[in-house]
């Protein structure tokens, strides 16, 4: 019985062994780096830094690897990253939920990004994050807030999360990871 | 308080400032009596580096050979300039008690500040060891020696409206005139660790792009575009470099990259030459961009010598006479030069002993000056031998010919090095 499972998991293994490219974005101070520390922290390698943005390989799920990339900036400057990401399988995109004074802004910026043309039919998950804060708005509240109701043709999960002790993210990326498999079978067929 | 003036002193455009500044340490350096206990006070908290050991040692082997120097004039001066100025603007600290804490305290504030920035900058603000304006808080990151690059870093990266002036100015105080845009990249990431969030890296890199366009106004159109290609270098070297993003799939082309470039910037200015592009990227997949050495193993100059005057000057050589670009520091007493600033050992030590220096003129550069022996027919000066630690070779000039960028730079160099070179010149010339 161990032995079958140990196959089956090699299986089930097999069929993601191909790396998703995931890029994260969000606001300053949304809890974006805290986040990556922590669906790396199981796997912990030690290696050499490197100039530059975040970006780190997880695996939230077995048989799933994700480049997660840090990025943002500027509007001005979207074009220029935007490049790096043709074929980006997935957007997280992490929100001060408590932070009411700036959800416009979180807004315009998820918009931002998911109507580029590089992005069309990207899942996105939103992480919701500091949602143990008392000022934070429901998952409820941020779907109206952001308006998420007028995406269309798109999958999108949300999720509310507390980085700090880690509450959500599991569950974030193995959405995640779920939605990026359906929309590969689907675009494969 | 501590730092006030002196500080002031080391932003290099406000050259009103810094002509101001020299007349001071002029005056206060009269004052041997507290010259001699601080140099003596400081050697013993400082222990001189290798270099700076040889330089002393060549200084001083020149000096025996020459009847006319002065000896005790030259000794002392290797650490004082900046304690002297300092406690010299503040009669009470030349209690000697009271120095001492003051240093004590300084100390104690650069490991709050490497513990953690923000607290560190309020302590030092609190106790008086540090002005609260943008200007003096850039100056001590800058200058003072000591300091986490992280911490430095973590600093310049927080987002509210003085954090940024602070990194502006801090921006500000680099010099990138006439190098590549990679090559003032890499000397400004030198001086702080650039931490890996987004927003961070892209303030970061606007305050940078505006310097570089400052001082290279013709290289790109507008300092949008600079920063646009800033922005793109640090995307690329993470792309290139960084072993977790290049697990995904093949390499960032160059095609692409140009792509990439030429797609942000046809909205916002004037796309730059194809060439410059490529060596732009070439430069960044053959050499990755480093991360500074941490800690307090800096090049000398940040570390042990306050520098009166540094900068770019072009110098001509000594056999062969073509001229090379070169980063020079004038300390009291030496001058040195480097290829980079990122260099830990110089190129070579010229002590500014029975030297003097002039205007002269050149038929392919502007604004030259030249160091001319006071006697002999040649320039005392010495070259670290290539590749074998703590051996030199003798200079081979008869002057050494500087080129600066301007008029008002070359009178500038021209009366530090005067200053330095401690030559009693009659007074009415530092006017």
């Amino acid at each position: 019985m161990g032995l079958f499972l140990s196959h089956l998991y090699n299986v089930i293994a097999s069929f993601g062994t191909e790396n998703s490219r995931i890029l994260m974005l969000g606001l300053d101070a949304a809890g974006k780096t805290t986040i990556l520390y922590k669906i790396k922290l199981n796997e912990n390698v030690q290696t050499i830094p490197t100039i530059g943005f975040n970006v780190e390989t997880v695996s939230p799920a077995p048989g799933i690897s994700f480049t997660v990339w840090d990025v943002g900036g500027q509007d001005k400057i979207r074009p220029l990253w935007m490049h790096y990401f043709q074929g980006t399988h997935g957007l997280l995109y992490v929100i001060d939920s408590s932070d009411r004074e700036r959800i416009q802004e979180a807004r315009d910026e998820l918009f931002g990004v998911i109507n580029n043309e590089n992005m069309s039919k990207v899942p996105f998950v939103i992480i919701a994050n500091k949602s143990d804060l008392p000022t934070a708005l429901n998952c409820s509240e941020l779907i109206e807030e952001l308006n998420l109701h007028s995406v269309s043709k798109r999958r999108w999960y949300i999720q509310s999360a507390c980085a700090i002790n880690g509450d959500g993210i599991c569950e974030a990326m193995q959405q995640m990871a779920k939605m990026v498999k359906d929309q590969r079978k689907y675009t494969s067929t | 308080m501590f730092y006030d003036d002196y500080h002031v002193n080391s932003i290099p455009l406000t050259t009103d400032n810094t002509l101001l500044r020299t007349d001071d340490t002029l005056s206060t350096t009269s004052n041997s009596s507290y010259l001699s206990i601080s140099s003596s006070e400081i050697s013993k908290t400082q222990s001189p580096t290798r270099l700076s050991l040889f330089a002393e040692q060549h200084s001083r082997s020149t000096d025996s050979n020459d009847d006319n120097y002065n000896k005790p004039k030259l000794k002392p001066i290797k650490y004082v300039k900046r304690f002297s100025v300092s406690f010299s603007l503040h009669p009470q600290s030349d209690i000697p008690s009271r120095r001492n804490s003051n240093i004590k305290q300084l100390t104690l504030g650069k490991k709050h500040f490497n513990l953690n920035p923000k607290e560190g900058i309020r302590w030092l603000i609190e106790n008086g060891l540090l002005q609260n304006t943008p200007e003096h808080v850039a100056a001590f990151l800058y200058k003072e020696n000591g300091l986490s690059k992280r911490a430095i870093g973590d600093y310049l990266g927080e987002k509210d409206d003085f954090h940024i002036d602070v990194l502006k100015h801090f921006a500000h105080m680099h010099e990138f005139r006439s190098i590549c845009i990679v090559d003032a990249l890499r000397q400004y990431l030198f001086t702080f660790l650039l931490p890996g969030e987004a927003q961070k890296i892209d303030r970061m890199m606007e305050a940078f792009a505006q310097r570089f366009h400052e001082c290279n106004p013709h290289v790109y159109s507008s300092s949008e575009v600079c920063y646009i290609i800033s922005f793109a270098i640090i995307m690329l070297n993470t792309s290139l470099h960084n072993k977790n993003a290049k697990s995904t799939r093949g390499i960032f082309t160059l095609e692409k990259f140009q792509t990439s470039l030429s797609e942000t910037i046809t909205t916002n200015g004037q796309m730059p030459d194809p060439s410059n592009i490529k060596t732009i990227y070439d430069n960044i997949k053959n050499n990755e961009l480093k991360f500074p050495e941490d800690g307090f193993n800096s090049p000398l100059f940040r570390n042990n010598v306050n520098a009166i005057k540094e900068g770019f000057l072009f110098k001509q050589g000594g056999r062969y006479r073509n001229w090379k670009r070169r980063w020079f520091v004038i300390t009291e007493g030496c001058l040195y030069y480097f290829e980079s600033t990122t260099d830990r050992d110089p190129r070579g030590i010229i002590p500014l002993v029975n030297v003097d220096v002039r205007d002269s003129d050149d038929r392919t550069k502007q604004f030259c000056f030249e160091l001319f022996p006071l006697a002999g027919d040649k320039v005392k000066a010495c070259k670290p031998a290539p590749g074998d630690v703590g051996k030199t070779t003798e200079g081979n000039h008869t002057v050494y010919r500087m080129s600066a960028t301007s008029e008002e730079d070359r009178k500038e160099w021209i009366r530090c090095l005067r200053y330095a070179s401690q030559n009693q010149l009659p007074k009415h010339r530092y006017s």
